[in-house]
């Protein structure tokens, strides 16, 4: 198991605990005096944390505490939103992720995303897979039967699928529209996926399946998840961090978090007395 | 015109929303009486209108015969001979008649307007609905509302006198000088006229039917999920990209149905095109400059005259001439509800964008 | 597979570029000519109005535009009387009471209608208004064909206003014991009212700027209006640009650019007011933003 490497800020102005530690696996996204906000509304205030390459880290906090707009930051998707604003920096795959000059574009082809609603496009499944390849000019036309086959096996949905390519996705269950979408943001061989409540809208058979596919597909990938269930959080991931009112407030290993925590918050919210 | 193809969906949503049971305020009660009786008066206009048109033409198709939609001579005949009387069918001596020019001008030239509407409209909307700021949305609406609001007859009036001679003396030439002698390219060479024909006609048609497939287009933009746009952004796809893969494939059906409602529009367009065509029987312009007429037009300039025959056959032949655009026009729409209804079930979730 | 994606990123940002630049010409282009228009008619008219056109009936190619201004608002008025009347029962009907086979049947017969070209509405109003009952170029004629042309647009708007209000309003007012009627009148007429106000003053745009459905029925005279319903052939502003503008004389013209302003400028006030209806309605509503 690797172990977490987190600088330790000394602050003690600033309540949160990390956990420092021993070794040095490599960290693909380094957070630096991160600040968040959307006009008036300061969103995120000061976060520092870092995640190791290769694992599954689940953000955690009760709603409002930031977590889904400090992982839709990472892939530069609230840029749109009116009022945004942002300090501090955000260092993934070493590349600062804030700065203007970044390719948006390539960046969100290294990094995936996975909403909470299942969202194919209105193409046929096999479109579907194919429409990031397309867009970045990924592979030439020969290659696409193959490219769509890979995909889906890895997802688990080819045998479900293979003989209707050229269905439309909407014919398909909720659960299986997710790995469609999954397959989908595979086929551009991200380095890092972030998902945003992937499993909320399924029924616990289709979690099942989702959650199965995280840990095969690590270390190749590695997955930050967004999640209101605490216990998909001790079920699928390494790391856990808990976000509170756009702090961050404890992270480290798992299951140091949820039998150990440290501070009052975190116990509080793990133990459901908030929530 | 028709309403915006939005609000068709909304009105034929089968939910019951803002309804409430009839039984409750009683069959016969004198709302109820009196709406039912109201909403009955369409449906018998329409039918008094069918009833009309066919009994006024019927001695026109009975005489015209099948010449009548091959033919391109407008000859009323002669008013001051006597009367002569074929198939038992009055008509003066050596009247013929050939609708052929104006039913070619009624298509060709609500077909050349849809190919000026629509890249402009579709454009315009895109960019109102993606890229401009919610204030200036609003704005940018009422110019589309005064656009759809000028009387035809004022369009016609700036055809006429304004935009028509600006075109034909300053741009026209200089395509006409330039355009090659090859394939469909010939007809924009040749004489450029004096401010009227079929590109300036054209021209104006597709002005008019802008906001129809504009503000249609924005509204139907405006309503597809914002999650299916942004799984595409996250993908890493550019504006473009996302608006042609996921926008547009969303939202065709309802664009299709605005577009063939706006052709229809152009179909009917009586006074700008009458304006602004030269209304020119009985020939065919040689080039895209070239005078010419519509069905409408043709109708509203020629009544006048044509209750100068005794006979009646050319006042028939005008409600034949009639029969023959309603028949258009009705395919135009009944085709835009159907081609609507089949896009959207093959390849959206039911409900989206019409 | 190539991972030398970002190479392709320069040109799709450029191509992304070129189509915003595209779309935003496209966007002048739809504008401008409603601009340049308004311009047109304001510049050919303004300087050499006079309040005689307000004034002054019509005379020969001549004289002013009193004649017309009274006709068009009196065939209007009647217009939005019958055809309102009728309209808003008809989208009352639809909304609430019709179900099934009837009410596809009745909403389409009026979509139908809508999609009939008014030239072929007025040659219908001739034959059977003005020749077949008689009633001669006339005012009655006139309504009633225009009126024809804009049930459908009542009714439709009357019709979606009315299903647009949410069934959790009908709810409370039946808990609390409203009887039927008054749902209807109180909460629901209500409710929709904005929306039936826009459609009576897209109604009431048409009516002003039609011509077609006009020509054969209403005839025309430079005479103000008989309060007659028949036999009272009366001028209406549509006309006067239709007529003069071709005719070789300068005062006929400018008559022509006259009424155009005076056209122009009835629809500006209009959509001015439908603007403030909606900003005034929606200023207590759950929907502003």
């Amino acid at each position: 198991m690797k172990d977490l490497v987190i600088d330790r800020e000394e602050d003690p102005g600033n309540k949160t605990s990390q956990r420092t530690d021993v070794s040095t696996s490599r960290t693909i996204l380094n957070v630096r005096h991160l600040d968040i906000g959307f006009g008036d509304k300061h969103v995120i205030q000061d976060v520092n944390l870092a995640m190791p390459t290769g694992s599954i880290v689940s953000l955690i906090g009760p709603t409002g505490s930031g977590k889904t707009t400090f992982l839709r930051s990472v892939n530069r998707l609230n840029d749109k939103v009116s009022g945004f604003w942002t300090k501090g920096s955000i260092n993934l795959l070493d590349q600062e992720v804030l700065s203007k000059e970044i390719d948006l574009l390539e960046l969100r082809r290294q990094v995936g995303m996975l909403f909470q609603r299942p969202n194919p496009f209105p193409m046929s499944i096999k479109d579907n897979v194919l429409a990031g390849i397309k867009a970045h000019k990924m592979a030439p036309r020969a290659a696409y039967k193959e490219i769509v086959q890979d995909a889906l096996e890895k997802v688990g949905l080819w045998k479900a699928v293979y003989d209707r390519l050229d269905d439309s996705p909407f014919r398909l269950s909720g659960g299986q529209q997710q790995l469609l979408c999954l397959a989908r943001s595979l086929a551009v061989q991200p380095k890092v996926l972030l998902l945003d409540e992937p499993t909320s809208a399924l029924d616990p058979i289709s979690v099942e399946a989702v959650e199965n596919l995280f840990s095969k597909l690590v270390p190749e990938i590695t997955f930050i998840v967004v999640t209101h269930s605490l216990a998909q959080a001790k079920r699928i991931s390494d790391y856990t961090m808990f976000f509170f009112d756009g702090k961050l407030m404890e992270s480290g290993v798992t299951s140091e978090i949820f039998e150990n925590p440290q501070m009052p918050e975190t116990q509080f919210y793990i133990s459901g007395r908030i929530g | 015109m028709a309403t915006s193809v939005v609000e068709d969906a909304l009105a034929n949503s089968p939910d019951d929303h803002g309804k409430f049971i009839p039984a409750k305020l009683g069959r016969w009660s004198p709302i109820t009486v009196i709406s039912a009786l109201s909403t009955c008066v369409p449906l018998l206009v329409l039918i008094g209108i069918l009833t009309i048109l066919f009994k006024k033409a019927y001695p026109a198709i009975k005489y015209n015969g099948g010449g009548f939609l091959i033919g391109r001579n407008w000859r009323p005949g002669n008013f001051y001979a006597n009367p002569v009387t074929t198939n038992g069918v009055q008509h003066p001596l050596l009247a013929s008649y050939g609708a052929l020019p104006l039913i070619i001008g009624t298509l060709e030239s609500s077909v050349i307007a849809l190919i000026f509407a629509i890249p402009l409209s579709v454009g315009a909307a895109v960019i109102v609905a993606k890229k401009l700021h919610p204030r200036l949305r609003g704005f940018v609406g009422a110019f589309l509302e005064l656009l759809a609001g000028i009387p035809s007859v004022v369009f016609g009036l700036w055809g006429a006198l304004t935009l028509g001679p600006l075109l034909s003396r300053d741009i026209y030439p200089v395509i006409a000088s330039h355009a090659p002698n090859i394939f469909i390219l010939k007809y924009f060479r040749g004489s450029t006229g004096a401010g009227e024909g079929l590109l300036t006609s054209s021209l104006i048609l597709g002005i008019m039917i802008i906001p129809i497939i504009a503000s249609t287009t924005r509204d139907l933009i405006a309503q597809v999920p914002r999650l299916a746009e942004e799984g595409a952004f996250a993908l890493g796809m550019t504006e473009w990209e996302v608006t042609r893969k996921v926008t547009f494939p969303w939202i065709s059906a309802g664009v299709i149905g605005a577009t063939v409602l706006g052709f229809a529009r152009a179909l009917g367009e009586t006074m700008a095109v009458a304006m602004v065509s030269g209304v020119v029987l009985g020939s065919y312009p040689t080039n895209i400059y070239g005078t010419f007429t519509t069905i409408a037009a043709t109708i509203v300039s020629q009544l006048d005259s044509a209750l100068t025959d005794a006979t009646g056959l050319a006042v028939e032949t005008l409600a034949e001439a009639a029969l023959i655009l309603m028949l258009i026009t009705l395919l135009a729409n009944v085709g835009a509800r159907l081609l609507v209804r089949r896009v959207a079930s093959t390849s959206l979730p039911i409900g989206r964008g019409v | 597979m190539s991972q030398d994606t970002s190479r392709h990123s320069g040109n799709r940002k450029l191509i992304n570029l070129a189509v915003i630049v595209l779309c935003s010409i496209a966007l002048v282009l739809v504008i401008a000519p409603s601009i340049w228009i308004v311009l047109q008619v304001i510049i050919r008219a303004l300087p050499h109005f006079s309040w005689s056109v307000i004034t002054q009936n019509g005379v020969g190619l001549g004289g002013g535009l009193k004649n017309e201004i009274v006709g068009t608002a009196t065939i209007t008025t009647g217009v939005m009387v019958v055809a309102g009347s009728i309209g808003i029962l008809s989208g009352i009907y639809l909304s609430q009471f019709a179900k099934g086979r009837t009410a596809v049947i009745l909403r389409s017969s009026s979509e139908v209608l809508a999609g009939i070209p008014s030239i072929v509405i007025g040659y219908i109003g001739y034959t059977a208004l003005v020749v077949g009952l008689h009633w001669g170029f006339s005012l009655g004629a006139g309504l009633l064909t225009l009126s024809a042309m804009v049930v459908p647009y009542i009714a439709k708007t009357t019709e979606v206003a009315l299903r647009q209000v949410p069934t959790a309003y009908i709810e409370g007012a039946e808990a609390l014991g409203f009887k039927p009627t008054r749902i209807l009148t109180r909460i629901s007429l209500k409710t929709a009212l904005p929306g039936i106000a826009t459609g009576l003053i897209v109604a009431l745009a048409i009516s002003i700027g039609e011509t077609a459905p006009l020509l054969y029925t209403a005839g025309y005279s430079q005479n103000l209006p008989k309060l007659a319903l028949t036999h009272s052939p009366l001028g209406y502003l549509t006309y006067a640009v239709w007529t003069f503008y071709n005719q070789p004389t300068v005062a006929a013209q400018r008559l022509s650019f006259d009424a155009a302003m005076l056209l122009v400028i009835f629809v500006l006030a209009l959509i001015a007011i439908s603007r403030l209806i909606v900003a005034f309605t929606q200023r207590h509503s759950e929907a502003k933003r």
